[in-house]
């Protein structure tokens, strides 16, 4: 039976990851923007089918296809904050949080159906990252998840590297905290605008394209996981990307051992998605800011 | 060093807060801007930084036109801007807040040792402190990392607007000191204060606004004098 | 004020419809998320073929058909709306649909507006039980289908069964038939046959936590229902197979969902697919009538995939839809229901007619005809219609 709660501890913990990829980038574009990108979900499913079209198409190597397949969503979403999302920092725009929320809704549907409308409803499965299946001792893993873990967490300990250490991090970190600050010390906030909204859809898109030969791609895969990447972020802590890293780990654990321990196992699955919303109304109750939340979040 | 001729600038588009605001700067002066609440002494500087554009008017510095200028390019032609809100990065040490302030020339990583070595020897405070998250430093220190952070870029001229606002008086001596320092180190130094007696003690040369225009000015001087009346004239 | 102009507007089409030299038929089909967009995409290729092919001949009573196809989003509440707007339109009949939960909010329009509806590819009993005069299903009920899947698990001795039920309509009756068929009547060897199941959203993507607790039961389950369809079906399989549950020597997997036929299956589970057992209403080995021939050719000609059982349904109800306006020779909605009852339409599938038997309740206005096909892959990439036939056995010991 050890065999059995370990196995879901680590699967767990490779679901924890992929929503690590995605929150993470959520929270940054929180942070530096001040606004949700509600189009997350759908730059992580534009990530699995670039890469998907990559490997297959172009005959890029599936790990090689990730990072292309990110580079990809980095540059869907510059041209969305050049076209779409800097009115916000000019003055005709008055009411800037609903603009945010409208455009980048509205970013997201549109992504869905192009998505639909170009490659077609069919669930698709980008080529193996490394075909079959490791036996460790007891437990089976499918390669392609242990790809996932690798990657994804080089990925994560460049991008903390990058925020924690560079100054073009300490820039981004500027401007979450002080957006006139930061103008006064010379840093030019759009730019940082420009680069922590590409750096975060580029998350979500490399999230997607990792989890394609897991999960499978289909142009409403980022539905989900676009919901519970906001769940993780109010979780953690709006803008907190510390927070939003234990927020993932913690809500893919629950999940797969949620499922497992619930009261009646016939329904486990079923209520499988509502875990995470139970875990983060238990954590609101008795923490409103979320586990690693500022007091107050100024939204402008 | 600065001249800002015939300002108008507002928040809304047709509501100019400055009608048409002029005022000249120079090194090695202390420049203070006076007035009630209200008529337009922060908003002057902030259009000088360029966080508001004129709507009508120039600005110069150095006779360079820099009417309508970016903030982050305000820094690069050598001014630097203290406004009055706190603004430090809460949630960075104290030397990563000055680091911050050496952004427009972050590959010299000389430049920036010495300019931090000058920091700390100017307050010794946050040298003790330079891995204390700012957010946790009093008002006068964070007032002062502030200062230190603008000073990083050498600046030719500094906006300071209300540095003594909400400080224990020891604290609000303190920045007034040194602000007297950097104006004997050759600096332009706009000030814009609440405590009238202490900012024109410190001062140079005065401007009175009122409704966001020129209402008088002079040398230190003659404000000494008519102190009284001014202050008569605003309470009545 | 606006209900006035909205029945104005209802009026204006409703005027356009019937003087047009045209005779409208609408379609229902969920065409995306949340719905199965690729099987209601199949739906209306289908569907539009058929409208096409008829058109060609000379339409019927002398008018072109045309064909609106309006998109369920596999949720109720816009299956209802659809069906309205398709009223509001002026069709003459529905056809389509693919969810049961939605095909359950549809016939209560159809039952309201008097439209002839022709069920395409939804299963659950309730759909024909209720006996709507309007409603009439081509696709199997579930009842009628999965007593057959019942019986070849009995039949072929299996002991432990269990199930992942997709928590929908269909998936929550194809489980109720199979717990009640098998909770009643023992296996071949006169042994008890212990169904267990879990219900899961049609959301989730990683059922590897339940996969692993049906690894971890002793005795070990020796049958896996994937009674999941689209992209959830797909990750069963490729999961189970990951951790090594099944298909193995212990284990079987039988994906129960459509999706099971697509090529997209090859393509997203691979060679996990090798031994997975699934159904169809369709084999070759039930016979190649030539429609069903002719059918595939045209299809794959015109669209570059093999169809599935849901394409031919659909195919086959448009044309049964007009032959019974055909017959009917009216367009009036009590005139092609009583032409429905008498229809017999050689399609595809076989010879569409409907019963109007009314017990079992789910007979009435069902297409008694479809049959239930048990087959498994034994080649990687294999075609369903190349796939092993298991069931029901051509020689009975």
């Amino acid at each position: 039976m050890l065999e059995f709660y370990l196995a879901q501890v680590v699967n767990g913990l490779i679901v924890g990851l992929i929503y690590a990829l995605m929150a993470v980038g959520l929270s940054l574009i929180f942070s530096v923007l001040k606004i949700v990108n509600f189009a997350h979900g759908d730059c992580y499913m534009i990530g699995g089918f670039f890469s998907y079209y990559l490997a297959t198409l172009l005959g890029f190597h599936p790990i090689a296809a990730v990072f292309v397949g990110m580079l990809g969503v980095m540059a869907v979403g510059i041209l969305i904050h050049q076209l779409l999302l800097k009115p916000l920092y000019t003055p005709k725009v008055e009411r800037k949080g609903e603009y945010a929320i409208l455009m980048t809704f509205g970013i997201g549907i549109f992504l869905q159906n192009l998505a639909m409308a170009l490659f077609g409803p069919w669930t698709k499965r980008p080529p193996d990252f490394i075909p079959g299946v490791t036996k460790l001792g007891f437990l089976f893993i499918d390669n392609n998840r242990l790809v996932v873990a690798g990657v994804g967490i080089v990925i994560m300990l460049v991008l903390l590297y990058v925020i924690g250490r560079t100054f073009i991090g300490k820039a981004l970190r500027a401007v979450s905290q002080d957006r006139d600050a930061a103008a006064i010390v010379g840093v030019n906030p759009v730019r940082m605008n420009l680069l922590a909204f590409g750096i975060g859809v580029g998350l979500a898109g490399a999230a997607g394209a990792l989890i394609g030969p897991v999960f499978l791609i289909s142009p409403v895969m980022g539905i989900l996981p676009g919901v519970k990447s906001f769940v993780i972020i109010v979780l953690g802590g709006m803008g907190s990307i510390r927070g939003a890293i234990i927020a993932s780990i913690l809500l893919g654990l629950v999940e797969s051992l949620g499922s497992v321990f619930f009261l009646d196992p016939t329904r486990g699955l079923a209520y499988k998605n509502a875990f995470g919303v139970l875990l983060l109304a238990l954590v609101l109750l008795f923490k409103p800011t979320g586990l690693f939340g500022e007091k107050f979040v100024r939204l402008e | 060093m600065l001249s800002v001729e015939e300002v108008y600038a507002g928040y809304y588009r047709d509501i100019n807060v400055l009608q048409g605001v002029s005022l000249r700067a120079e090194a090695q002066q202390i420049t203070t801007i006076i007035g009630p609440n209200g008529v337009g002494k922060s908003t002057l500087l902030k259009t000088i930084y360029g966080f508001l554009k004129p709507n009508r008017g120039r600005i110069a510095f150095h006779e360079e036109d820099i009417t309508g200028i970016a903030p982050y390019q305000a820094l690069v032609k050598g001014l630097a801007y203290i406004p009055q809100r706190r603004n430090v990065f809460r949630y960075m040490t104290v030397e990563e807040n000055l680091v911050m302030g050496a952004w427009t020339f972050r590959r010299d990583k000389a430049r920036i040792q010495r300019k931090l070595a000058e920091n700390y020897e100017r307050f010794p405070n946050l040298a003790r402190k330079r891995k204390v998250k700012a957010g946790f430093l009093s008002g006068g220190e964070q007032r002062m990392v502030e200062l230190g952070r603008a000073l990083m870029s050498d600046p030719k001229l500094l906006l300071v607007d209300e540095p003594t606002a909400g400080l224990a008086p020891k604290f609000a001596k303190m920045i007034r000191d040194h602000l007297v320092d950097l104006k004997n180190e050759g600096k332009a130094v706009v000030l814009v204060e609440q405590n009238i007696r202490e900012a024109i003690r410190i001062a140079d040369y005065v401007y009175v606004l009122d409704l966001g225009r020129n209402k008088e000015e002079g040398p230190r001087e003659k404000f000494l004098v008519d102190l009284k009346e001014l202050m008569r004239d605003w309470l009545f | 004020m606006r209900k006035l102009f909205v029945v104005l507007a209802a009026l204006g089409l409703g005027f356009l419809g019937s003087a047009a030299e045209y005779i409208l038929i609408g379609g229902v089909a969920p065409l995306s998320a949340p719905g199965a967009a690729e099987s209601g995409h199949e739906m209306k290729l289908a569907m539009e073929m058929a409208v096409a092919e008829i058109n060609a001949a000379g339409g019927v009573l002398g008018k072109e058909i045309k064909l609106v196809v309006e998109d369920t989003r596999g949720l109720p509440e816009e299956g209802s709306a659809a069906m309205n707007r398709l009223a509001d339109m002026g069709v003459v009949g529905v056809v389509g649909e693919f969810h049961s939960a939605v095909a359950k909010a549809e016939i209560e329009v159809a039952k309201a507006r008097k439209l002839p509806f022709i069920i395409s590819e939804a299963w659950a009993d309730v759909l024909t039980a209720k006996q709507y005069k309007y409603v009439f299903r081509i696709a199997p009920a579930n009842s009628l289908f999965y007593t057959k899947v019942a019986d070849w698990i009995r039949a072929v001795g299996f002991k432990n069964v269990v199930a992942i039920v997709e928590n929908t309509d269909w998936g929550l009756g194809v489980n109720g038939v199979l717990e009640r068929e098998l909770g009643t009547k023992p296996n071949i060897y006169g042994e008890k046959v212990k169904y267990t199941y879990i219900v899961a959203e049609r959301t989730v993507t990683d059922f590897t936590p339940q996969l692993l607790r049906f690894k971890a039961m002793r005795p070990r389950p020796d049958l896996i229902m994937n009674i999941f369809t689209g992209t959830g079906e797909y990750l069963i399989v490729k999961q189970a197979a990951e951790i090594g549950l099944a298909p193995t020597r212990e284990t079987a997997m039988f994906a129960v969902g459509t999706s099971a036929l697509y090529p997209e299956f090859w393509e997203t589970v691979g060679d996990y697919g090798l031994f997975v057992i699934t159904k169809t209403g369709y084999h070759p080995i039930l016979g190649v009538t030539p429609a069903i021939k002719e059918f595939v050719s045209k299809f794959r000609e015109k669209y570059g995939r093999t169809p599935t059982f849901a394409a031919m349904e659909a195919y086959d109800s448009i044309y049964t839809l007009v032959k019974a306006i055909e017959m009917a020779k009216s367009t009036d909605p009590d005139d092609i229901v009583a032409a429905l009852e008498k229809v017999r339409h050689d399609g595809v599938l076989g010879t569409i007619y409907f019963s109007t038997e009314k017990e079992p309740a789910w007979m009435y206005h069902q297409w008694p005809g479809a049959k239930a096909v048990v087959i498994q892959y034994t080649e990687v990439g294999q075609k369903y219609t190349e796939a092993l036939l298991l069931w029901p056995a051509i020689l009975k010991p």
